[in-house]
């Protein structure tokens, strides 16, 4: 038996996978022009086949094939001969194409003769690989003219029988390369090389696709011609004396220095085929020998091309030394992370032509090659380079050929910019090889005409905040500057009242490049200090005083203001020593400003003239090694900033701005300015106004607002029939919009994106009016007036579009660095190669990319700082505050996107070693951060999880589980149950305990306001925001909303839900008595319809318990009409409570009532589940009860159980509290046992109409009867659901959601009924 | 990376006519106005040579005009 090749085995197991296709098939196709001899074809086609065994060789066996040759005589090639109109060749050749081979009962040639007119054919030979390659096509072409012009003679060919076959290849390469289990084997030998060489390669490359991988390539290809010029290719004949590489070495670091620029990977493999024909003897054979190397190259740090090319040199050296091993089998054995979406390994090849050209002359023909693939390509690369050298008398021509690009990936202009690029990096890395090619600009020539910098070209004279500001005063004095829901205060009350005070702090000493720090909340007072602190020429540094004092201290030490401004409120809150403290509403205070002057300081009132250089403002902001940093910000940039606002924002004398950020935060600044620094008014709200939520909407209405300022998500608060003002400039700021976020929004409102650092006062770019699908990243916008913007590469090189940098700012809004921090500030603020001599920009962390129409889009950060409700948080911030933790050995903070898809921050901990507890960080950090630096959830870990190179391996951290209350309690009463639901599903957790603190888990005031939805659909309970504030966890709530409720959980009839005007639903219990079960139909049902639970005697007291279900149900009717005094009624049963139902139904039946509605949830006539006291000794009802809660019967040593034990086993893991003792316990086992008792001994009457059954589908024991047998007791029509769970599960969340949605269009046609 | 931060590249300390200083990476031509105060050095050295040697973040043109008010006006052109 003959074996296949390795190559061929794997490419027979590929199409076997498959299944028929054309991917394999190599067309040999050639217009024939004059007079054509088709008998003589004929007969050398077949010449052909007889000569080479492979071409009449099939492939036979199912799990190990083998080659089956046919004998020569009983071969022959197949053909279709046929006439073609000239337009349509093209058409039917890639149909022929596309026809597949089946290689177990067809050889794997097949020829095709179309006529297109007479002496005008076209002649394809198709092979499979399985039998070709490339260089086969050299043997193919000779053999057939030789063979043709015998047959024309009518003889047969004289050719020298071929020295061997490809059967014989085959077996030679087995005994070659030997076994792979031999160690020695040259098999074993290579195949270690490879593996050692291509440890860990990168699953698929990156590139600036124009379309994002799809999960399944579809392998559609498209061609691209590519010409690399003479100029160049002498160059790099000239590298070749120099460097001793080849051609191909240089063409391929050139290639994989492109690809690393544009696609910024540093790991890059690039595919190359080798001819494999290492014998002479098998030149003249046709056969699959051509195998494909893997060349693996490192480009990260900054090597120049040279070294570059010496690496590729030696890699290149190295992979030929070890080419025997077919590159099938080199997948097989590296099982990289197979994948539909790419090929494996590499997914760039490149081939440098150098097989004789093929060109096959046949007597009297005039013969002409025609490519076939051209029209429908077909290739799992994502690009194939193919290049032919041009040559004439040994001087280089330069060189041509085509790019093969996957149509999934790549559009034709980018592959166009792709082919200029790296032309365009050939020639720079051929003339300057000694450059790091970090440092090649491969802009095309047209790209580098646009300015790199684009700037306004107008340059206003640099200003300082208080000429700004005395500007407006002397043109509208009398206009509004401040307006509040109670005042108004002027340009000139505002104006006299700061110079008061300016008077005051010059007076004390302060004056430019001083520091006053201003902790005082949004009112008219703070914006009187900031001016004030301006006008007497010092800086202003705002404090937030919620934040924790610890951080507020730091900030005062750290800035060393010579002054701090408060109020009499903010004096208690912040109480320092240090500076010295001015209460501006102190009376012996105001007294004084009352003497101060009200006009304004002038540079000779200060104690030295205040310049545009001078500092305007402090700004904290998260730092990276753990404690915050102050961006020091100058007046200089300032002015241009407000003439942008002026011209881009639409903002005037008219305008009404609202401040919306918190004054510690620069966005207060940006507010401030666009109002008071152009003329308009600032609008002040009360704090809770500003939560974002439909109050904000209706506030910014009654306050006319004309411009706010938002993070995306605090405009998704506003709903949006509640709205903003028609026509409000609505700027978002801090992180990328969600597109439906401006889609909802741009009708109505003028929606722009503003972005910019604190580090470039304030914004640094503002869009124009977005207006865009919902589709599009919303674009960060053009520059501000003197600001300029640059896209730079790892090699602070201009890149071009579509390709992602780093963004750097550079012009007058960069700001001065940070507050004492100078090796901070020289990292950040660095020198600008592209600006005036001596300039500086500064260096955003954000990268971006400049799309085909020029627009800027926001990426990603280049480092750790995440944006946490429009936050910047450095996350090395948190981790550093969490490692001073005395328990805390090591720690990792990672941002993770939660189900709303903002960003939270989870900290992975390693305690120390003999640290006795789990340290409680979220008080640890609430102390030293504020609540947006707070991590959502706590995850304790052993150790860190580390890649090979020692750093954190962040897919391996595990997903966070939260730090939820030690004791554990879970909900347990309806009420619990369906509030730990709905927090749950908001914070995007799978379960919440009832004294986990909803703020602590991630919520936030926008989450907060969805709870508060939430709970009023579901509870139909109006809930506060302070309430929920001051009950932050489930089982405050609870407490905070039934204080006017007397405990009503084991009455009879328990109120799950109440105040609706509908009908309402009656819920049975099941034999355990208790109906908090239920309560998960709440959140699913309309909170118009009251839901009861109807509950069973004897659980609150000692009382009489009724001796049949007749009984019952006679006294649970009672109780029923004193809630609803007639019908139509609903009704739902679990279990036993399914009985208990139908028996209630029955009865008001017979009292003449309507039943809208009877749903039983898997009970049925006379069956005692195991959990209703079908085996009724204590321990085992003891047992059925904690099912009842949820613990699995393993969980449980049944024997050893007391009530004693079940309450603490409840109390333990349940929280059960206040309702559920001792007493009640046994109670609950006493009523289990007497229900199992009722229900055997009863028989149900009739219920006239529909009922709904709902049946479990899982672990039902044998004895359980199928829901039909409610047939015996039903007059109507019975619809039966199947619910994917078991019995026990009937009432989990899941399944309840699940039958709420089957009932509730029932329910609703229920009608509403008298009360 | 971005080239400011390979912990084991080589840098320079640049500094400008306004006093300021600059961390740059070695591999990169150096900016016009600017001039090399340290290295090249490791990332470490050139930092701690900029924490040493730049003890005044203000620009020297607005020291200069703080410390002699008949001096030019900086930052108004």
């Amino acid at each position: 038996m003959i074996p296949l090749s390795h190559a061929q085995r794997r490419l027979w197991f590929l199409s076997q996978v498959e299944g028929p296709s054309g991917t394999w098939n190599m067309p040999f196709a050639h217009r024939l022009r004059g007079p054509l001899d088709q008998d003589a074809l004929y007969a050398a086609v077949d010449d052909v086949q007889r000569r080479h065994e492979v071409l009449r060789t099939v492939v036979v066996g199912d799990d190990e094939p083998h080659q089956m040759i046919v004998a020569e005589e009983r071969a022959t090639v197949p053909w279709d001969v046929r006439s073609v109109s000239p337009e349509d060749v093209l058409n039917v050749l890639g149909e022929e194409y596309r026809r597949p081979f089946d290689l177990a009962t067809e050889f794997p040639i097949r020829a095709s003769l179309f006529r297109l007119g007479p002496d005008d054919h076209v002649l394809l030979v198709m092979t499979h690989h399985i039998a070709c390659d490339g260089w086969s096509m050299v043997p193919l072409a000779a053999d057939l003219a030789t063979a043709y012009d015998a047959r024309l003679k009518r003889l047969a060919p004289a050719w020298d029988p071929l020295p061997v076959q490809y059967a014989d290849y085959a077996l030679w390469q087995r005994e070659l390369l030997g076994d792979a289990y031999d160690e020695k084997s040259i098999l074993a030998r290579q195949s270690r090389f490879w593996q050692q060489e291509l440890a860990g390669v990168p699953e698929a490359v990156s590139l600036p696709f124009d379309r994002p991988r799809p999960s399944e390539s579809s392998r559609q290809t498209a061609f691209l011609e590519i010409d690399i010029g003479a100029d160049v290719h002498r160059q790099l004949n000239t590298l070749i004396r120099d460097t001793g590489a080849s051609l191909f070495m240089l063409l391929h670091s050139g290639l994989v220095a492109l690809v690393s620029l544009l696609g910024g990977d540093t790991d890059i493999c690039v595919g190359a085929p080798v001819a494999g024909r290492t014998d002479e003897d098998l030149d003249g054979l046709i056969g699959f020998f051509v195998n494909t190397l893997v060349l693996r190259t490192d480009v990260s740090g900054h090597p120049s091309f040279y070294q570059l090319v010496d690496q590729v040199r030696q890699k290149t050296i190295s992979a030929y030394d070890h080419q025997d091993i077919p590159f099938e089998y080199l997948v097989e054995i590296l099982s990289p992370q197979r994948s539909l979406a790419h090929a494996p390994l590499f997914q760039i090849m490149l081939i440098l032509q150098n097989e004789p050209a093929t060109d096959m002359e046949l007597a009297h023909l005039d013969v002409e090659p025609v490519r076939v693939a051209a029209s429908a390509g077909n290739s799992a690369f994502d690009l194939s380079f193919s290049l032919w050298e041009r040559r004439g008398e040994d001087r280089p021509l330069g060189l041509y050929g085509f790019i093969e690009y996957s149509t999934d990936l790549f559009d034709r202009t980018s592959v166009e910019y792709l082919a200029e690029r790296w032309v365009r990096l050939l020639d720079i890395a051929s003339r300057t090889p000694s450059l790091p090619i970090t440092r090649i600009d491969v802009r095309t020539v047209a790209e580098c005409a646009d300015p790199v910098v684009s700037s306004e070209a107008r340059r206003r004279p640099a200003a300082t905040l208080p000429e700004l500001f005395q500007q407006r005063v002397h043109s509208s004095a009398g206009a509004p500057a401040v307006v509040t829901g109670a005042s108004t205060t002027t340009y000139g009350e505002l104006e006299d009242r700061a110079n008061r005070l300016a008077h005051l702090l010059i007076s004390r000493g302060v004056g430019p490049e001083d520091v006053v720090g201003i902790a005082i909340p949004r009112s008219v007072d703070l914006i009187v200090a900031v001016l004030a602190t301006a006008k007497a020429g010092a800086a202003f540094l705002p404090l937030d005083v919620v934040y924790p004092v610890a951080r507020i201290r730091f900030m005062l030490g750290d800035a060393r203001p010579a002054i701090l401004l408060q109020t009499q409120v903010t004096a208690e809150i912040v109480d320092v020593a240090t500076p010295p403290r001015l209460t501006i509403d102190a009376p012996d205070i105001v007294a004084e400003l009352t003497r101060r002057s009200a006009e304004a300081p002038r540079d000779t009132d200060r104690h030295s003239p205040l310049l545009p250089l001078h500092a305007a403002y402090l700004t904290y902001t998260s730092g990276s090694t753990g404690a915050p940093k102050a961006v020091v910000t100058p007046h200089a940039g300032l002015a241009p900033l407000v003439s942008s606002q002026r011209a881009r924002l639409d903002v005037s004398t008219d305008s009404r701005i609202l401040q919306f950020f918190s004054p510690s935060f620069d966005g207060s600044v940006w507010e401030l300015c666009m109002a008071l620094l152009v003329g308009g008014a600032v609008v002040l709200a009360e704090p809770e106004e500003l939560v974002p939520g439909p109050l904000l909407g209706r506030v910014a209405t009654a306050m006319r607002i004309t411009h706010v300022t938002l993070p995306p998500l605090a405009l998704s608060a506003i709903p949006v029939d509640v709205g903003l003002p028609p026509g409000t400039t609505v700027m978002l700021v801090g992180e990328a919009a969600p597109p439906h976020v401006i889609s909802q929004w741009s009708g109505h409102q003028r929606v722009i994106n503003v972005y910019g650092p604190t580090e470039c006062t304030m914004i640094a770019t503002i869009s124009d009016p977005i207006t865009a699908g919902a589709d599009d990243t919303p674009p960060l916008g053009d520059p501000v007036a003197g600001t300029q913007l640059l896209v730079l590469g790892r090699g602070l090189q201009p890149v071009p579009p579509g390709v992602v940098g780093e963004l750097y700012i550079t012009g007058s809004g960069v700001g001065r660095g940070y507050a004492s921090q100078f090796a901070l500030t020289a990292q950040r603020f660095v020198a600008c190669p592209y600006g005036p001599p001596g300039s500086r920009m500064y260096r955003t962390g954000d990268l971006v990319r400049r799309t085909a129409q020029g627009h800027l889009e926001f990426v990603g950060r280049a480092d750790q700082q995440v944006k946490i409700r429009g936050y910047r948080v450095e996350t090395g911030e948190v981790e550093a505050v969490l490692a001073d933790n005395p328990a805390v050995a090591q720690v990792a903070v990672v941002p993770q996107i939660d189900s709303m898809g903002t960003n939270r921050l989870i900290a992975y901990v390693v305690v120390e070693d003999g640290a006795e507890n789990e340290p409680n960080l979220r008080d640890f950090a609430r102390e030293r951060l504020p609540d947006y630096m707070l991590p959502a959830g706590v995850v304790f870990l052993d150790s860190l999880p580390t890649t090979p190179n020692g750093k954190l391996d962040r897919a391996a951290l595990p997903g966070p589980t939260f730090q939820t209350d030690h004791s554990g309690a879970l909900p347990a009463t309806p009420r619990e149950r369906i509030l730990a639901e709905l927090f749950a599903e908001l914070l995007g957790l799978p379960e919440v305990g009832v004294r986990d603190n909803f703020f602590e888990l991630g919520g936030h005031s926008m989450l907060a306001l969805r709870l508060i939805n939430r709970v009023r659909a579901t509870l139909g309970t109006e809930l506060t925001l302070s309430a929920l504030f001051q009950a932050p966890t489930v089982a405050d709530l609870v407490r905070r909303m039934s204080t006017d409720d007397r405990d009503t959980t084991l009455d009879v009839v328990v109120p799950l839900r109440e105040g609706g005007a509908a009908t309402p639903l009656f819920c049975f219990h099941p034999a355990g008595g208790l109906s908090w079960s239920y309560a998960g139909l709440l959140r699913h049902l309309d909170a118009a319809h009251p839901i009861y639970g109807v509950q069973a005697r004897g659980l609150a007291r000692d009382e009489p318990m009724p001796s049949t279900i007749t009984e019952m149900a006679a006294d649970y009717v009672d109780q029923l009409r004193r809630l609803q005094p007639t019908g139509p009624y609903c009704l739902l049963g679990w279990s036993f409570g399914a009985v208990v139902a139908h028996a209630v139904a029955t009865q008001l039946q017979e009292e003449g009532e309507d039943i809208a509605l009877l749903a039983l949830l898997d009970g049925y006539p006379g069956w005692a589940p195991a959990a209703s006291g079908a085996d009724d000794t204590p321990q085992r009802l003891l047992a059925d009860l904690l099912q009842l809660f949820g613990w699995e019967a393993a969980e449980l040593d049944t024997d050893d159980l007391t009530p004693a034990t079940a309450v603490e086993i409840l109390r333990r893991r349940d929280g059960l509290t206040a309702a559920i003792d001792e007493e009640r316990i046994l109670a609950i086992t006493r009523i289990m046992s007497r229900s199992g008792a009722l229900l055997r001994e009863f028989t149900p009457r009739t219920f006239r109409g529909d009922v709904v059954v709902f049946a479990a589908s899982k672990g039902q024991p044998a004895d359980v009867p199928s829901p039909e047998a409610w047939g015996d007791y039903v007059h109507g029509h019975l619809a039966v659901h199947y619910l994917d769970c078991t019995h026990e599960q009937m009432t989990s969340s899941a399944s309840l959601a699940t039958v709420a949605q089957v009932l509730a269009p029932r329910l609703k046609g229920s009608g509403g009924c008298e009360r | 990376m971005n080239p400011f931060e390979d912990p084991d590249g080589q840098y320079y300390a640049l500094v400008n006519d306004e006093g300021q200083y600059s961390l740059w990476p070695a591999f990169v031509d150096i900016p016009a106005g600017w001039l090399v105060s340290h290295g090249p050095d490791v990332r470490d050295a050139c930092l701690a040579h900029i924490s040493e040697y730049w003890t005044d973040m203000r620009p020297k043109s607005l020291v200069d005009a703080m410390e002699n008010r008949d001096h030019s006006d900086p930052g108004r052109s």
